[in-house]
């Protein structure tokens, strides 16, 4: 396991804290890269002996930053090297767009928040418990990561039961509504692509994630085709018989390339 | 309505003690800080009155 921790302002005080609460109570050996050692370079060169990643820190919708804030550790230009891996975050809005880029080049797991992360200092151990549950349970449990995921919402559920304040039960719930965890059985049921979007609402996130962009192109414009084609067929039925309605062999080959198109979408890996 | 969240929220910050800190991503607020932040940019104004309805809701929601 490597352990990202950077810590440079007050902010990233809570963080560095958080963590080395995190991994005390795992209790499992890990590499630190802490503070001045939270860099880029030291990450890349880190990452390959690691299954599991930990980030607690600042991050954007592109990345998560180094010691400084200055540069990212993590971004689009080398979050390949999370292929095949866990990589569990706290860290502002990355689940909203790089932690899916992330998990779109083959990460197992992507724990991340879509939002930015809130807390205050009153009841911060609260916060603290329900930003750290998701890997204290994947350690000390045999559960799926989509079931963690399920217990982490109602951990913030009991927090936000528990909040004597009503200011912590409101970031409470703005931070349990922004945690996401994607993997392969729970895809992000978002994208950046218009393209993906509107299949992701037409034939949902599981099958649309599995689509290439050059296919779903291909498929538009098969379907586009294939309807010029129809209309053509159907007229010239028309000008013969009067009537485009009309038991002909042409018809039946376009219901079976229909029927061929459609499973070809959906049996396709 | 929104009004009045906001009068309720200006008066529950004030009411914190001077330790007392909100801590939004990168951004650490004390209650005057925050207070003039509110009251200076409103669209982060707008989004904390919508927090605060969203967990109204969300608490009157049965589980």
């Amino acid at each position: 396991m490597l352990v990202i921790a950077p810590r440079f302002d007050e902010a990233t005080q809570y963080s560095y804290k958080w963590t080395y609460n995190l991994v005390k109570e795992i209790g499992k050996p890990f590499e630190p890269l802490f503070i001045h050692d939270a860099t880029r370079e030291n990450f890349e060169e880190k990452v390959g002996k690691h299954s599991i990643i930990v980030f607690y820190n600042h991050g954007d919708e592109k990345g998560l930053y180094a010691q400084g804030g200055k540069e990212y550790i993590i971004d689009k230009n080398n979050n390949h090297l999370l292929k095949g891996k866990i990589i569990y975050t706290m860290a502002c809005l990355w689940g909203s767009d790089g932690g899916i880029d992330t998990w779109k080049k083959g990460a197992k797991v992507v724990w991340a928040y879509k939002d930015v992360f809130a807390f205050t200092n009153y009841e911060e151990e609260l916060f603290m418990e329900c930003a750290n549950y998701g890997l204290i349970l994947y350690f000390k449990t045999d559960m799926s990561w989509d079931e963690i995921y399920k217990e982490a919402i109602k951990k913030f559920d009991e927090a936000i039961k528990k909040a004597k304040d009503g200011w912590t039960k409101i970031w409470l719930r703005h931070d349990r509504d922004a945690l996401v965890c994607y993997t392969e059985s729970n895809p992000p049921q978002t994208s950046k692509c218009m393209l993906r979007r509107i299949a992701i609402r037409l034939l949902g996130a599981d099958v649309a994630w599995k689509l290439k962009k050059a296919k779903i192109i291909g498929m538009l414009l098969a379907l586009i085709g294939y309807g010029i084609a129809l209309h053509d067929f159907a007229h010239q039925v028309w000008e013969l018989k009067g009537t485009s309605i009309s038991l002909e062999g042409g018809y039946i080959g376009f219901l079976l390339l229909l029927l061929g198109l459609i499973a070809l979408l959906w049996c396709e890996d | 309505m929104s009004e009045e969240i906001y009068r309720v929220v200006k008066n529950y910050i004030k009411s914190r003690n001077s330790n007392w800190k909100f801590i939004f991503g990168g951004q650490v607020f004390d209650k005057h800080k925050l207070l003039e932040k509110m009251e200076k940019d409103l669209k982060f104004r707008k989004f904390i009155i919508e927090q605060v309805i969203k967990t109204a809701v969300d608490l009157l929601t049965p589980k």
